[in-house]
């Protein structure tokens, strides 16, 4: 059972870095400029010149599934890094710390989750206006939280633990208790978050860019790709339909990887607690 | 037994009933016509308010002393018949026949009233109609202006001129009493009016019983709203909507050339952009004809002259033109010729060290000028030329800052066919909308003169004099005369579309099963 | 008891208190003049003076402490500004809308309880069974798709080809299936796991086992204690998904034309209206709160234990 949970997280990973390796080397290789209009070649369908059709401008739809896998996947993990970082640095501190800063930040945090989590990044996005950078700090806005209150949570927990006591009797810093000992332990339940989360940050950039609030056009972004592409749904459904299947492939590869990481994890504590 | 039987009688009579009412029910015409806020969007059914009057027009509410045939010449309508006494003086004959939907009649005195009170709450209307004084005597209307007024029959089809009942009360959510086919039974500003046909209506018993007008914004809906039957008229299609219903016959598809015009506004403060041969290189990349035929999928015709050919003084007959094709290469040339080459190969090409980066400014709702704007974006960078694509819901303070070099703008050039009205608004120095800081004396100079001459010959004439000149300056780009586009359910009849941006609901429009 | 009363509607304050400054910050950050914004809709001309004697009016040229205790003075007594675009009072606009977005969440979440409860503990009990297999290939399916595009596809088949459903949601007898189906669907995906996890967690505990070997039925047991013992738990899910469900109405009721509070701010983030933004975005997250005490108020009335933990916190 264990062995095929390792297995399944290798290969769920291995289909993850391929997909961003790929998303990274495509981009050198793309067919067509994706952003070269044609009118005399436009909305053509699927054909071995355009292998996913040409669009409204006759830009090459293959070519700019290609390019938006950069900016749609990149995007989601620099999101999810950047607030990987800010929540766990500002949860470490609140959790180390204590008292006063403690209540503050927990305050601030229980404030930042009142607001619906969709509701809260198209008000930001909306108010700072549209554009890709705007729509990154909104996502930002919504998921900081959970690493923080986890990190937090986690900083106790292990600061209660039996051998952080013997450390601090043996009279290691603060310092280097923090960084040799608790840190480690906290990188895999928040790796597990992270990894959970970049599919649902794909699909909140791609809402948030559907509802013109993300990344503008010409960017070849899928969110961009998909709400330009919905009023050829019928007369022309390749524009629309492969920027959503890459959408859809990608969030499932790292839904799929999210799950088999926490597994994984599951199935370690389960070792070490037995 | 008796009971049983008179029970069955009851019985019977009440199915008839209601078959009855049922039968009536079908006989009872109604039509559901949807748009987008654009089009169909009042804030309130009082036609003095903001722009709501151009909206009451559209929705066969509110009528004029003057309506616009489709060459946009003012025809008699609430009006029977005028005399132009003298340059300041016109002397209206009204119609004996109308009354206000309330029932009240429409008078000479009537019309002054709700003139003075539109005045009163709309700065706008005496910048349209310069009216001096008013004098009513039965059904005679005279109207003093201040300044002569050659267009002033044109300037009374404005829908802000509408004429209602501003003697009775307007009620804050049906507002004003009008003399149009239908009247507001129920109105939500912004999302949907309900209307029944104006029982006192005098040009003739509308034909629809009801109609129930939609305004919803997404475009996408609305189509399949109309595929759906859901609606049966869908007013202003956009022109990528058309392919859905070029080869439906449950569809009837109308269009005509408007006046509404796309064309780009060069900021002559920009420095590179003072030099006509960069100007004119640039409105070269301009692929007109691939524009026209993809993104308005034909529903719109190339321009390479200054007003639509709608019009009399329109089109580029007789017109010395610097730009006549799509010529990528002649573009290259003329940028060459004005001293650009890329000398640090980054791809654009600079003179004394600037790179010709421009910014485009747009609507960002208007998504054929966001496809216009991906398009010249590819097209200019073939010719080295960076194109930075700025996209604003309210344009107009960006562009009165001055902040952009390009702007893709999208008017309706002579809405009320007063021949003025674009250049006054546009074209001459310290205008409303001169946001480019364009000044040619001769264009000034016919302007002024347009608005003390009569003759209708002599004014195209002012005015292809014009066009000449803007042309000669390339401070403008027109590229393409839209279409108005309305596409309807085949069981709808007596539709006609015009190419003002009025009048869509009339009283001729059925619906047959 | 009186005391923890206090202490939590202290916080609760605090929380609100909190939420209204960052709806201020929020609108207070955002670019664009108000004023200017005001007076040149519809493309009206105004000169700089005239913008400036608005700014003056509406006080935004003070401080920002300032603004926001006259703004949080305001709304306390009920005034949240007026809308640019419709000119109407923003709670009157939110008032409007919010029943239609009532009526499209709270069923919406009843469907997918509908849907979601008996495929989790069906799932559960027939752990890597055939049904959980599928459940688990359908819920993935759900959870990766973007709403926007279930509707659109949704649109296409149920409106389009087969004529079934209105497109424009607004005043159509059938007009909120469509949009309930999308929320419901790709709430359920989620939603059959989490209860799935939790009836899986109740399973392993000790008095399933006792239960079984006293003879009574699986089925029984699944459905009589267990799932009877999972209400705290799905209830607060519930509470949970309430937000998500508000989030998700943004997108879903701008597709389908439903004039509910998302559509609303969608429209209003296209046209710059901040205070309607400003609003929304203050009365969502108080209803969110208000939701969540309400989940923790009926949980503790629910579950024996925690009104016993309660009690025994009290007397300590």
């Amino acid at each position: 059972m264990k062995h095929k949970v390792r297995r399944q997280l290798i290969f769920r990973a291995a289909l993850a870095a391929l997909l961003l390796a790929g998303a990274d080397l495509c981009r050198k290789v793309l067919p067509y400029d994706p952003f070269k209009t044609d009118m005399r070649s436009a909305g053509k369908p699927p054909s071995a010149a355009h292998w996913f059709g040409t669009d409204n401008l006759g830009r090459d739809v293959f070519s700019r599934v290609l390019q938006g896998s950069q900016t749609s996947l990149y995007t989601a993990i620099c999101i999810v890094l950047i607030v990987f970082l800010i929540g766990t640095v500002i949860g470490i501190v609140s959790g180390y710390l204590g008292g006063i800063a403690d209540t503050v930040i927990m305050k601030i945090i229980t404030i930042f989750q009142a607001f619906p989590s969709f509701i809260l990044a198209v008000a930001v996005a909306g108010m700072l206006g549209p554009g890709i950078i705007n729509g990154m700090i909104s996502l930002c806005a919504v998921y900081w939280t959970t690493y923080a209150r986890l990190a937090r949570s986690l900083v106790q927990q292990i600061r209660g633990e039996t051998y952080i006591k013997a450390a601090k009797l043996c009279g290691a810093s603060k310092w280097q208790i923090m960084l040799r000992y608790i840190m480690p332990n906290m990188i895999a339940p928040l790796a597990v978050t992270a990894a959970l989360d970049v599919g649902s940050v794909i699909l909140s950039m791609a809402g948030l860019s559907f509802l013109g609030l993300g990344a503008q056009r010409p960017t070849a972004e899928w969110g961009v790709m998909m709400s330009e592409a919905r009023t050829y749904l019928q007369t022309a459904p390749w524009i629309i339909l492969f920027p959503g299947l890459a959408l859809f492939i990608s969030v499932i590869i790292f839904n799929l990887l999210g799950d088999s990481v926490r597994d994984s994890l599951d199935a370690r504590t389960e070792r070490n607690s037995y | 037994m008796k009971r049983k039987a008179a029970a069955i009688v009851i019985s019977m009579a009440m199915l008839a009933g209601m078959s009855a009412s049922v039968f009536a029910a079908d006989v009872e015409k109604h039509l559901t016509a949807g748009a987008t806020t654009g089009f169909f969007g009042a804030e309130s059914l009082d036609p003095g308010y903001n722009w709501d009057g151009w909206i009451m027009s559209i929705y066969g509410i509110s009528e004029n002393l003057f309506r616009l045939n489709n060459n946009f010449e003012a025809e008699p309508w609430l009006c029977e018949s005028y005399e132009n006494t003298d340059e300041l003086t016109w002397v209206l004959h009204l119609r004996d026949d109308v009354l206000f939907s309330n029932g009240n009649k429409m008078t000479a005195d009537a019309v002054k009233k709700c003139f003075e009170r539109t005045a009163a709450q709309n700065a706008r209307l005496l910048e349209t109609v310069y009216i001096d004084s008013m004098e009513a005597d039965g059904q005679t209307l005279t109207i003093k202006t201040t300044k002569p007024e050659p267009t002033l029959l044109n300037d009374l089809c404005d829908p802000l001129m509408a004429v209602y009942d501003s003697e009775s009360e307007i009620d804050p959510e049906l507002g004003a009493s009008c003399t149009g086919p239908f009247v507001a039974t129920a109105f939500e500003a912004m999302a949907e009016v309900q209307m029944k046909k104006n029982e006192n209506y005098w040009g003739g018993e509308p034909k629809l019983d009801t109609v129930d007008l939609k305004i919803v914004d997404d475009q996408d809906a609305l189509n399949m709203a109309l595929q759906n039957g859901e609606i049966d008229l869908v007013a202003q299609l956009p022109a990528a909507g058309t392919s859905l219903f070029e080869n439906d016959d449950n569809f009837v598809m109308d269009s005509v050339t408007s006046t509404r015009t796309s064309f780009l506004m060069y900021n002559l403060n920009t420095p590179a952009l003072q030099d006509v041969n960069v100007r004119n290189a640039l409105s070269m990349a301009i692929d007109r004809e691939g524009f026209a035929e993809v993104v308005f999928n034909g529903f719109a015709e190339p321009s390479y002259g200054v007003f639509s050919p709608a019009l009399a003084y329109g089109g580029t007959d007789g017109l010395d033109l610097a730009v006549t094709k799509f010529d990528p290469e002649g573009a290259a040339a003329l940028l060459a010729e004005a001293g650009y080459e890329d000398t640090d190969g980054d791809g654009i090409v600079d003179k004394d060290g600037e790179n010709l980066s421009l910014t485009f400014v747009t609507y960002s709702y208007n998504t054929e000028f966001l496809q216009f704007a991906d398009m010249f974006q590819a097209q200019l960078a073939e010719i080295g030329v960076d194109l930075q694509i700025q996209t604003y819901d309210v344009l107009d303070s960006t562009m009165e800052a001055g902040e952009f070099d390009i702007a893709g703008l999208n008017y309706a050039m002579a809405p009320t066919g007063n021949e003025g009205y674009f250049a006054n608004m546009v074209f001459v120095p310290g205008a409303s909308n001169n946001y480019n800081g364009y000044d040619n004396a001769k264009v000034t100079e016919n302007v002024e003169k347009l608005s003390t001459t009569y003759g209708k010959e002599d004014r195209v004439a002012l005015m292809r004099e014009m066009n000449q000149e803007i042309m000669n300056d390339g401070a403008y780009a027109f590229f393409a005369n839209q279409k108005l586009i309305c596409v309807y359910n085949k069981k709808v009849t007596g539709f006609e579309i015009n190419p003002t941006e009025y009048y869509l609901i009339t009283n001729t429009i059925d619906i047959t099963e | 008891m009186f005391q923890i009363l206090l202490k939590k509607t202290g916080s609760f304050l605090i929380i609100i208190i909190g939420i209204t400054f960052l709806s201020f910050i929020l609108s207070y950050l955002s670019p664009g003049d108000p004023a200017s914004i005001m007076l040149k809709k519809g493309g009206n001309m105004v000169s700089e003076e005239v913008v400036q004697q608005k700014r003056e009016e509406l006080g935004l040229d003070s401080p920002m402490v300032e603004q926001y205790f006259r703004w949080l003075k305001g709304i306390l007594k009920g005034d949240f500004g007026t809308s640019y675009r419709s000119k109407k009072s923003v709670v009157r606009e939110i008032t409007e809308s919010l029943p239609y977005t009532i009526l499209l969440t709270v069923s919406s979440l009843l469907l997918t309880m509908l849907i979601a409860i008996p495929l989790g503990l069906l799932s559960a009990k027939f752990k890597d069974g055939w049904l959980d297999n599928a459940l688990r290939m359908i819920t993935y399916l759900f959870s990766s798709l973007p709403s926007f595009f279930v509707a659109l596809v949704l649109m296409y088949i149920f409106s389009l080809k087969l004529k079934l459903l209105p497109v424009i949601a607004k005043g159509n007898r059938n007009g909120m299936v469509m949009p309930m189906l999308v929320l419901a669907l790709t709430l359920a995906a989620w939603y059959i796991r989490q209860v799935r996890a939790i009836v899986l967690s109740e399973l392993g505990k000790e008095y399933v086992e006792g239960l079984l070997t006293r003879g009574v039925s699986e089925m029984s047991i699944l459905f009589r204690h267990v799932l009877r013992n999972c209400l705290a738990p799905i209830i607060t899910l519930t509470g949970l998904s309430f937000g998500t469900m508000l989030g998700g109405s943004t997108i879903v009721e701008s597709i389908f034309s439903w004039p509910g509070v998302g559509k609303m701010a969608v429209d209003a983030i296209t046209a710059r209206d901040y205070p309607v933004i400003q609003g929304y975005v203050l009365w969502m997250a108080v209803i969110v709160v208000l939701i969540n005490a309400l989940v923790e108020i009926i949980c503790s009335l629910l579950d024996p234990r925690i009104r016993r933990g309660r009690m025994s916190s009290d007397e300590a």
